[in-house]
């Protein structure tokens, strides 16, 4: 009979305690707290370049604009590559700004709603159309272009001009109406939803969710120690099975689910430990002399 | 019990894909930085004025200055081949645009907009 070894702890383990404080660090590298300003280099987060305290370009912004000019972002697709092969979805989790306001805005007690599960490939259609094809066919002119409807270039960029022209007792630059409802409709939904934007619209969280199943740094679940309990499917705030479907692209790497001890992360350095094969015995330590 | 640790051939597979993706998303990168160049229309100070102050309304609009030596005595507009780390700075502040002709035109003479036109 075989012994069941598999435990569920009521905490987060270590690693996973860390993160809002890599989000923070992060955060501080994104603000750019040496007036850097390498708007030349793209990011590979979710941070509108359209912000006064912004380090690098925003990917998704210049994959549109890109469209929009018909030139191929060699610079864009090539930093998405790179850093979606190696970290795959824990870009999300981990690193980018407006996933953290989303996590700090989720911690206030509110009950919150799970969305069905389709509801995670209505990103794929925000990248195709709003990202790509809008630009390409339209321009950036267009009303539906995303950086004029993008929440983050709202709040990052349009809000602060907005604030700091108060501070000026200057005429105010109110963002457009639009913007305005996007924007606040999505932080009303932070309050009831986990992630919202990155669970139903972030083009960016879509684009890295492809690297998933080939990323350097991954999520595993030990088939022989699940037991299917489904408590990881309780833990899990997207509405994913992590134990069936562990390379999901809606997962964002919260590391919920790795309180079963079934589940944790790995590399590709990672090894397995040999299993004896079928009908063998484990070879046996040398006795003591 | 000997407890030896393998990689199995799945973990092979994903770690020749991880470097492929490694090795692809460099090459781009690289790529982009030393070769990849956009040519650009820099329009004559004056078009390029009122094309800025036309089409951005509500934004700051840098003051007049001299236009780039380029695009000083031309009669029409001069073109310029920008790298693409240059041409990702100019979109972050709308610094050009896509004509119906299909070439791209800078919407600015002399210093950068400041801001994002959206």
């Amino acid at each position: 009979m075989v012994a069941m070894t598999r435990t569920f702890s009521k905490t987060p383990p270590k690693f996973a305690r860390w993160r809002v404080w890599v989000q923070a660090a992060f955060l501080l590298v994104w603000l750019d707290p040496f007036m850097l300003r390498l708007h030349n280099v793209c990011g590979p987060v979710f941070h509108c370049y359209a912000c006064p305290l912004a380090t690098f370009a925003c990917p998704i912004g210049v994959l549109a604009n890109f469209s929009a000019l018909h030139v191929i972002p060699l610079l864009a697709i090539g930093t998405l590559v790179l850093v979606g092969g190696i970290f795959g979805g824990f870009v999300c989790g981990w690193a980018c700004p407006f996933g953290f306001l989303q996590d700090l805005i989720a911690r206030i007690p509110v009950p919150k709603f799970h969305l069905p599960s389709w509801t995670g490939y209505t990103r794929y259609a925000v990248l195709v159309v709003l990202v790509l094809a809008i630009p390409f066919f339209y321009g950036e002119a267009h009303p539906l272009f995303f950086c004029r409807v993008c929440p983050a270039g709202t709040l990052e960029g349009g809000m602060y001009n907005v604030a700091a022209a108060a501070v000026k007792r200057a005429d105010l630059p109110w963002p457009s109406l639009p913007k305005l409802i996007i924007l606040g409709l999505i932080v009303a939904a932070m309050f009831v939803q986990w992630r919202p934007w990155c669970a139903l619209f972030c083009p960016l969280g879509a684009i890295f969710g492809l690297f998933k199943r080939v990323s350097a740094i991954f999520l595993r679940v030990d088939p022989e120690e699940c037991v299917s309990c489904s408590l990881c499917r309780e833990e899990c705030r997207y509405g994913i099975a992590p134990d069936k479907q562990i390379g999901d692209p809606r997962c964002v790497a919260c590391l919920q689910c790795t309180r079963c001890s079934a589940i944790s992360i790995r590399t590709i350095f990672s090894r397995d430990e040999a299993k004896p094969a079928p009908g063998t015995t484990p070879a046996a330590s040398p006795p003591a002399q | 019990m000997a407890n030896h640790e393998v990689a199995s051939p799945a973990w092979r597979g994903r770690g020749t894909g991880v470097v492929l993706l490694i090795l692809m998303g460099a090459a781009a990168i690289v790529y982009a930085v030393t070769g990849h160049g956009i040519t650009v229309l820099v329009p004559p100070a004056k078009t390029a004025e009122s094309s800025a102050q036309g089409e951005t309304p509500g934004q700051a609009v840098e003051p007049p200055s001299p236009a780039p030596p380029q695009a000083v005595g031309a009669e029409g507009p001069a073109a310029l081949v920008e790298s693409e780390p240059a041409l990702v700075r100019e979109v972050t502040v709308g610094g050009v645009k896509r004509l119906a002709s299909g070439d791209i035109q800078r919407t600015y003479s002399g210093q950068a907009p400041s801001q994002c036109p959206t």
